[in-house]
């Protein structure tokens, strides 16, 4: 059964069936939790019990970050896709990307301003095909990984992109013909639209006027964590 | 087996909130869409009940009474073939009109013609009990296989031969059981009682100011009942550990909180009835109480489902982000601030209605002041007409008004029963 970066086991693979933390994301913020001694309540739900809480599950003898640490000592364990060795996409403003793209492009770049405060945002990587775009009610869009604001790239098309998986395990991504492209590892040219391109981990895929998705293998992510 | 309508759910919220806080609202919009929903032999089964007053004030005028016997004929000829259906006569008893033995039948030629002629036979005379003709209604419809059950309840009057309690039981007992419409016609009928027949039994209420308009409102509350695919419908919820459940409430087509109405199917779920469901749009107001993160992070506040006999037939997801940027956190969602004035409007009729009952005149004028400077400011036209027979608004801005000494009973009773509908944002 996955669990979460607090430990919880759960069914759900996007948020935790306990406490709703994304599955996949650095448990930066759970690492950083205080080490839980075990007579002063839990501080997941407040529940005074033994060694595990009776309400959420948490183990008072570790803290969360060790519990992640403990799961990526064991690799063979399942994560939240189901797989060992799961991919995981974090999508962010990169502010050289804009420099990049005003430079390029001022007639789109220069009216689009890079948020001061983007959040970035954490995709788990699953199936066989994976939108990537903003979502449009009207047109009955629905992304999976889906950009939609705020803060809003407004250069990203509704249907910007297909991140397509390999036989072998890994992932390509294919431009769907998007109205401003998309760029790889900083290229200057756009990829070919509707011609997969193989990705390795690490790979950065620029769309829009600021954004920017990283690729990450979650079992070399988890490797990097301190223990 | 028939085509379940497709759901759709859209989340409008803002998920962003300042460090600290522990509140999130959202407003749920749950549409649905099919392309052939007129299918009609292969339909789910129906069944339908019509309780029509027969007590004694209905000879007055004598329309009132010819224009429900006329609507309930017509209601009649509405109903798909093989639809189990049956009529009740209520005065300060219930009785069977059509079938004579206390069951329900198929629609048929034949039936059909044999209640019509039933109902044109009625004659008013008797009192106003309506517990006990929703109670019998309810029996009619226990133990029914159909999957979509619905009751149309008609008075012209106030419940004066049952106590109050005896309504509240009976509304209890059969909550789940039916979806009941009810309607008030002519000007003797409470507001506040047709709300509560509605609200427990998942329907709308409505008060009709000419009997003329009856049978228009029978046939298109009937027709409504026949696009029903899916009988007992439940909002499923899942919340994290350590939140509460702080509203969940239908904000559009009207105003129906069902937060008290929760049943535990685990620890972190809870399933809230909804009704049935057609080929319709509804909107749900949404607000999760949850412990509050680190700035940065991001928490599942809530899982919101749809189900239908232990189906999931969508899934939506309302989200907590924390950030201490007050430029992302400031903002409320126009989805949840515009609910929260209809909302405010509908409290603030019924307060100040239930201080004008009560003799408190100035707290009825403050409270319907209120009222008519909300509907004026969020556009409500049909409010502010409402409004407008009771008090006489002297600056609508400021929502200073005087009470009309002219207004008339019913004209409050409208304001009360309509005072849950709501309009969706424009724009």
């Amino acid at each position: 059964m996955p669990s979460c970066p607090r430990g919880h086991d759960t069914v759900a693979t996007d948020y935790c069936d306990e406490c709703g933390s994304p599955i996949g994301v650095p448990a930066s913020h759970a690492a950083a939790s205080p080490a839980w001694t075990g007579d002063e309540p839990c501080p997941e739900c407040g529940t005074r019990s033994g060694r595990f809480c009776e309400a959420c599950g948490r183990d008072r003898g570790e803290t969360a970050g060790t519990s992640e640490a403990r799961a990526a000592s064991a690799p063979d364990m399942p994560t939240a896709t189901g797989t060992p060795n799961g991919w995981l996409i974090v999508a962010w403003a990169n502010r050289d990307y804009h420099a990049h793209m005003r430079a390029k492009a001022p007639q789109f770049a220069e009216v689009v301003d890079i948020p001061d405060t983007a959040p970035k945002r954490h995709f788990v990587l699953n199936g066989s095909q994976l939108l990537i775009g903003r979502r449009s009610q009207s047109r009955g869009i629905e992304p999976d990984i889906d950009l939609t604001g705020p803060p809003e790239d407004p250069g990203i098309s509704h249907t910007h992109a297909l991140l397509v998986a390999n036989q072998d395990g890994g992932w390509s991504l294919v431009d769907i013909q998007s109205a401003n492209g998309t760029y790889l590892n900083g290229q200057d040219k756009p990829i070919e639209a509707n011609q997969p391109v193989p990705l390795t981990d690490g790979d950065q895929i620029h769309l829009g006027a600021w954004t920017t998705l990283t690729l990450r293998s979650r079992s070399k992510k988890r490797q990097r964590l301190p223990r | 087996m028939t085509d379940q309508p497709a759901f759709q759910a859209e989340v409008h919220q803002n998920r962003y909130l300042p460090p600290g806080a522990t509140v999130v609202d959202a407003v749920l919009t749950v549409t649905t869409s099919s392309a052939d929903q007129r299918t009609t032999a292969a339909g789910p089964g129906a069944a339908q009940v019509i309780m029509i007053d027969c007590s004694g004030s209905m000879a007055n005028p004598p329309s009132k009474m010819d224009e429900a016997k006329k609507a309930t004929i017509t209601a009649i000829d509405t109903l798909r073939d093989g639809v189990a259906f049956a009529i009740i006569a209520g005065r300060h008893n219930a009785e069977m009109v059509y079938p004579p033995a206390g069951t329900l039948v198929p629609a048929t030629g034949q039936t059909r013609a044999e209640a019509q002629h039933a109902v044109s036979q009625l004659i008013a005379g008797g009192g106003t009990a309506l517990g006990t003709w929703l109670q019998l209604a309810g029996t009619l419809f226990a133990g029914h296989p159909a999957e979509v059950k619905h009751a149309i309840m008609l008075t012209d009057g106030r419940n004066e031969h049952e106590a109050p309690e005896q309504l509240a039981a009976v509304l209890r007992s059969c909550e789940g059981g039916f979806v009941c419409d009810a309607r008030g016609v002519g000007d003797g009928w409470s507001g506040t009682e047709l709300r509560a027949v509605a609200s427990a039994l998942l329907g709308t209420a409505d008060g009709l100011a000419f009997p003329s308009e009856l049978v228009a409102d029978f046939k298109l509350m009937t027709e409504t009942a026949m696009g029903k695919t899916l009988g007992e419908v439940t909002l499923r919820l899942w919340t994290p550990a350590g939140s509460t459940v702080r509203i969940v409430k239908q904000a559009f087509p009207h105003l129906e909180d069902l937060t008290g109405r929760g049943t535990e199917v685990s620890a972190r779920i809870g399933d809230y009835p909804v009704g049935a469901w057609g080929i319709e749009s509804r909107d749900y107001h949404l607000s999760i109480a949850l412990p509050a993160g680190a700035v940065g992070e991001e928490r599942l506040a809530a899982r919101v489902s749809i189900v239908s006999r232990d189906q999931a037939l969508l899934e939506a997801r309302v989200f907590a982000t924390w950030t201490d940027d007050h430029a992302l956190s400031a903002a409320i969602d126009p989805w949840v601030a515009h609910y929260s004035g209809q909302e405010e409007l509908a409290t603030a009729i019924q307060q100040g209605l239930a201080a004008r009952e009560a003799g408190d005149i100035n707290t009825a004028a403050a409270m319907l002041g209120r009222a008519a400077q909300l509907a004026a400011e969020t556009g409500r036209e049909d409010t502010a007409a409402l409004l407008g027979r009771l008090v006489e608004v002297i600056d609508i801005r400021s929502g200073d008004v005087r009470l009309r000494q002219d207004a008339v009973g019913v004209d409050a009773e409208m304001a009360n029963v309509r005072s849950v509908r709501t309009i969706r944002i424009t724009g």
